[in-house]
C-alpha cells in the first residue's frame, strides 16, 4: 500500500462539485427563466438553448439546472435529517442498553421492513404535498441505516476504559456520549451519509416519476422523464438528460461514500493535530501525503483494534459451586 | 455507621459475589491513611480487582457487596445509591487504569480530556481548567506541557499516556487514589518513574493510595503496607519488609519463593506454585490454599483466622510459628 491516491474521494468530489455549478451558476448563464414559455418546442440542442427546449418551448439547461438543485438540496436535507435522528437513536440505543435498546431497535426494523417508496408515498399521503413532507418522507426511511451502523461501534466503545474513566470522573452520561462515544464513531456515519444521499436522490426521483415528488412547476428529472416519456421515439434526449442527471449525482453520492470510507479509515492518522516534526509545507514527498497509508506511528492506535483491557477487570461470570458463603456478617 | 475518621479509605468486612454464586471477596477488612499507599497483591482472579471496582461503585448490577462499613474519604458508602457515587466518584475517590491506551479517549486533545474531570464538577471554568490541566502535566513530569496538551493520545508513548492518566486521576485533588494494576502495560524502566511519580503525587497531596498488583517487585518498591490477598480473603497483611522478608503464611512465602533472584541457579526450574484457584477453595471454610500449600495437614480445615505474628503483621495460618517457611532477604 504504497502512496495509493484517493481516486474515488477525488472523483465523488469533482463530480460534486460539478453538479453543484451546474445547479446553481448554470441557470445564471442563460436569459431563460426556469418556467418561461415560448413557440419553439422540441427544439435540438443550439447555442440559444444548449439543451434545446421541451414540448411547452421552455429551456431544458436551466429546467434541468434547477431540477439538479432540488435533487441535490432534497437529497442532502432529508440525510441531514436521517443521521441526526438516526445517529441519536443509535447512540441512545447503543449506550442505553436494556429494555429502551430494544424498543429502539426494533422499532427501527419496523420501519426497514417497509418498502421505502410505499412508506414515502404513505407519509406525503399523511403531509400532503410540498418540500417539507418530501424531506421527512425520506428522512424517515434513511435514519434506521444510520441507527444501526451507530449503535454497534458504540456497544464496543461504551466498555472501553475511557468511558469508564469519564463515567468514573463524574461526567454525566448525555456528556459522555457526545463527546466520548459520538467522536469515535464518526467515520461509518459519514460513510453512510454518502449513501443515504443517493439513495434519497433515486427515491425522490422515483416518487416524482409517480408524480409524488416534487410538484410541478418546479422542474424534476424524476417528473421529467415521466412527462416526456410519451416523445421518447421522437425526442429520446429529452428523457436521456434527465436520467444522465440523476445518474450522475447517485454515482457522485457512491463515490464520495467509498471515498470517505477510504480516507477515515486509518481514524488517527489523519487528524489535524499539532505536531513537533514538519508536517506543513509541501507533503507529496512525504510518504504520509495521502490519508489512505497515513498510519498512525504506534501500532495499537486504530481505537477499534485495541483489545478490550477491562474484561478481566470488570469480572462479570458467577461461580458455579452451590457451597454458600462463610463470611461473618 | 458514619465514620468521621480522616482515613481514605476504611473497609469492614467487606464481601463480594455475583449473583447467588461463591464469593470472590469474602471478609475483607482494609484501611488506608492519608498519605499512605497500601498494596494489595494475589493472582488473577483472587479479588483485587474486585475490591477495586467495588470502592468506586462502579461494579456491574449482579454483584451483591456486603460490607459493615465502607469508609471512601470519611463517607460511608456502604448503603450509597447511584447518585451518592456521582458525589464520590472523581472527586473524593478517583481511579488509574492499567492500559493507558484505552482510558484516553482517542479523539479528544491531552488537555481537553484532564479538563473535563474539573469542568464536570464545575471546580474550575474551561479556561481555568485548560491551565490546570497543563500545570498537571508539568507535576506528572510530561515535558512540554503546553504542546502535549493540544495533542491527541496517539501521539505519545506509553509512559507518558499513563503520566497522563494519572493527571487525571489527580486533577480534582481525591482522598483516595486507586491503581489497578498501573504499571503491568509499561516496560521496567517506565515502570520504575511511574511509581516514583505515584510516590510523589501522594507526598504532595496526601492522597491515600491503594495500589492493586500482582507484581511483587512493585509493591516492595512503593507500598507501606501490603496487603495479600488469596481467593477472595487476605490471608497476610503488614510492612512490605515484614511480609516479604518474613512471609508467615505458606502462600505468601512460595510466593516470594518463585522470585527469580541472582543468586537463583541457571538453567534450574524456577519454584512454582502448582495448581490453580477453584471455587470448592473460595467456598471452604477452613484454609482456602490447603488444596496448593506444602504444608497441609488435617487441622487446615478448620476455619482459619488473621492472627497478629508480630506488631502490625498478620496473618491467616493457624500453623505459622510452627513452618519452616523461607527467611530469605529477597527484596529489601
Amino acid at each position: 500500500m504504497t502512496r495509493l491516491r484517493n481516486g474515488a474521494l477525488i472523483a465523488g468530489v469533482s463530480l460534486i462539485v460539478f453538479l453543484l455549478a451546474f445547479a446553481f451558476i448554470g441557470p445564471l448563464l442563460t436569459p431563460y427563466g426556469v418556467n418561461d414559455v415560448s413557440d419553439v418546442t422540441f427544439a435540438p440542442p443550439t447555442s440559444e438553448h444548449w439543451l434545446g427546449t421541451d414540448n411547452l418551448g421552455r429551456d431544458m439547461f436551466v429546467r434541468l439546472a434547477i431540477a439538479t438543485r432540488y435533487a441535490i438540496l432534497i437529497s442532502f436535507a432529508s440525510t441531514v435529517l436521517a443521521m441526526v435522528a438516526g445517529t441519536g437513536i443509535g447512540l441512545i440505543a447503543g449506550y442505553a442498553g436494556g429494555r429502551l435498546d430494544n424498543l429502539l431497535m426494533r422499532s427501527t426494523e419496523v420501519v426497514m421492513a417497509i418498502p421505502a417508496i410505499l412508506l414515502a408515498l404513505v407519509v406525503r399521503v399523511i403531509f400532503g404535498p410540498g418540500f417539507l413532507p418530501l424531506i421527512l418522507a425520506m428522512a424517515i426511511i434513511g435514519a434506521p441505516g444510520f441507527a444501526r451502523i451507530m449503535r454497534s461501534p458504540i456497544l464496543v466503545l461504551k466498555e472501553r476504559d475511557f468511558v469508564v474513566a469519564a463515567e468514573i470522573a463524574g461526567v454525566r452520561r448525555p456528556r459522555i456520549a457526545l463527546s466520548h462515544l459520538l467522536p469515535n464513531a464518526t467515520t461509518p456515519m459519514l460513510v453512510n451519509f454518502a449513501s443515504t444521499a443517493s439513495l434519497a436522490v433515486l427515491i425522490e426521483s422515483s416518487l416524482s416519476y409517480l408524480g409524488q415528488g416534487v410538484q410541478p412547476p418546479d422542474p424534476s428529472a424524476g417528473r421529467m422523464i415521466s412527462e416526456f416519456q410519451r416523445f421518447m421515439y421522437e425526442h429520446p434526449t429529452l428523457v436521456v438528460m434527465p436520467a444522465v442527471v440523476i445518474t450522475l449525482l447517485t454515482v457522485a453520492w457512491n463515490l464520495l461514500a467509498d471515498g470517505v470510507q477510504v480516507a477515515l479509515t486509518p481514524k488517527a492518522g489523519n487528524l489535524a493535530v499539532p505536531t513537533r516534526r514538519r508536517r506543513r509545507g509541501p507533503r507529496p514527498a512525504s510518504p504520509r501525503a495521502n490519508a489512505v497509508e497515513a498510519a498512525p506511528a504506534e501500532p495499537e492506535v486504530d481505537p477499534h483494534d485495541t483489545p478490550d483491557s477491562t474484561h478481566d477487570a470488570v469480572p462479570t461470570g458467577a461461580s458455579s459451586a452451590p457451597m454458600a458463603p462463610q463470611g461473618r456478617a | 455507621m458514619t465514620t468521621t475518621a480522616p482515613a481514605a479509605l476504611d473497609v469492614q468486612h467487606l464481601s463480594i459475589r455475583y449473583g447467588t454464586g461463591t464469593p470472590v471477596v469474602s471478609d475483607v477488612t482494609l484501611s488506608v491513611a492519608p498519605g499512605e499507599i497500601v498494596g494489595i497483591i494475589g493472582e488473577s482472579g483472587c479479588g483485587k480487582s474486585s475490591i477495586g471496582f467495588a470502592l468506586m461503585g462502579l461494579l456491574p448490577g449482579t454483584a451483591v457487596v456486603e460490607a459493615d462499613a465502607l469508609g471512601v474519604g470519611g463517607r460511608d458508602m456502604a448503603d450509597a445509591d447511584e447518585r451518592d457515587w456521582n458525589g464520590v466518584r472523581g472527586t473524593t475517590a478517583s481511579m488509574i487504569f492499567q492500559e493507558p491506551m484505552s482510558a484516553l479517549n482517542p479523539c479528544m486533545r491531552i488537555g481537553a480530556q484532564i479538563a473535563e474531570v474539573l469542568t464536570v464538577h464545575s471546580l474550575a471554568s474551561k479556561k481555568e481548567a485548560l491551565a490546570k490541566a497543563v500545570e498537571l502535566l508539568t507535576l506528572v513530569q510530561v515535558p512540554e506541557p503546553e504542546l502535549r496538551a493540544q495533542q491527541f493520545p496517539h501521539q505519545l508513548s506509553g509512559g507518558m499516556r499513563q503520566r497522563v492518566v494519572i493527571a487525571m486521576a489527580m486533577a480534582a485533588d481525591p482522598t483516595l487514589l486507586i491503581a489497578d494494576e498501573p504499571t503491568t502495560a509499561l516496560d521496567v524502566t517506565v515502570q520504575a518513574q511511574i511509581l516514583d511519580l505515584l510516590d510523589k503525587a501522594r507526598r504532595e497531596t496526601g492522597a491515600g493510595v491503594l495500589l492493586i498488583s500482582h507484581d511483587l517487585g512493585v509493591i516492595a518498591q512503593t507500598c507501606d503496607r501490603v496487603v495479600v490477598m488469596y481467593a477472595g480473603q487476605i490471608v497476610e497483611e503488614g510492612t512490605p519488609s515484614e511480609v516479604l522478608a518474613r512471609p508467615s503464611h505458606p502462600y505468601t512465602a512460595a510466593l516470594v519463593d518463585s522470585i527469580p533472584t541472582t543468586h537463583t541457579a541457571p538453567r534450574v526450574d524456577l519454584p512454582m506454585i502448582r495448581g490453580g484457584v477453584t471455587d470448592a477453595d473460595r467456598a471452604t471454610a477452613g484454609c482456602r490454599f490447603a488444596a496448593r500449600c506444602a504444608f497441609a495437614t488435617d487441622g487446615c480445615s478448620a476455619p482459619q483466622e488473621l492472627e497478629a505474628v508480630e506488631e502490625g503483621h498478620t496473618a491467616r495460618c493457624w500453623r505459622t510459628h510452627e513452618l519452616p517457611l523461607s527467611r530469605k532477604e529477597v527484596l529489601a
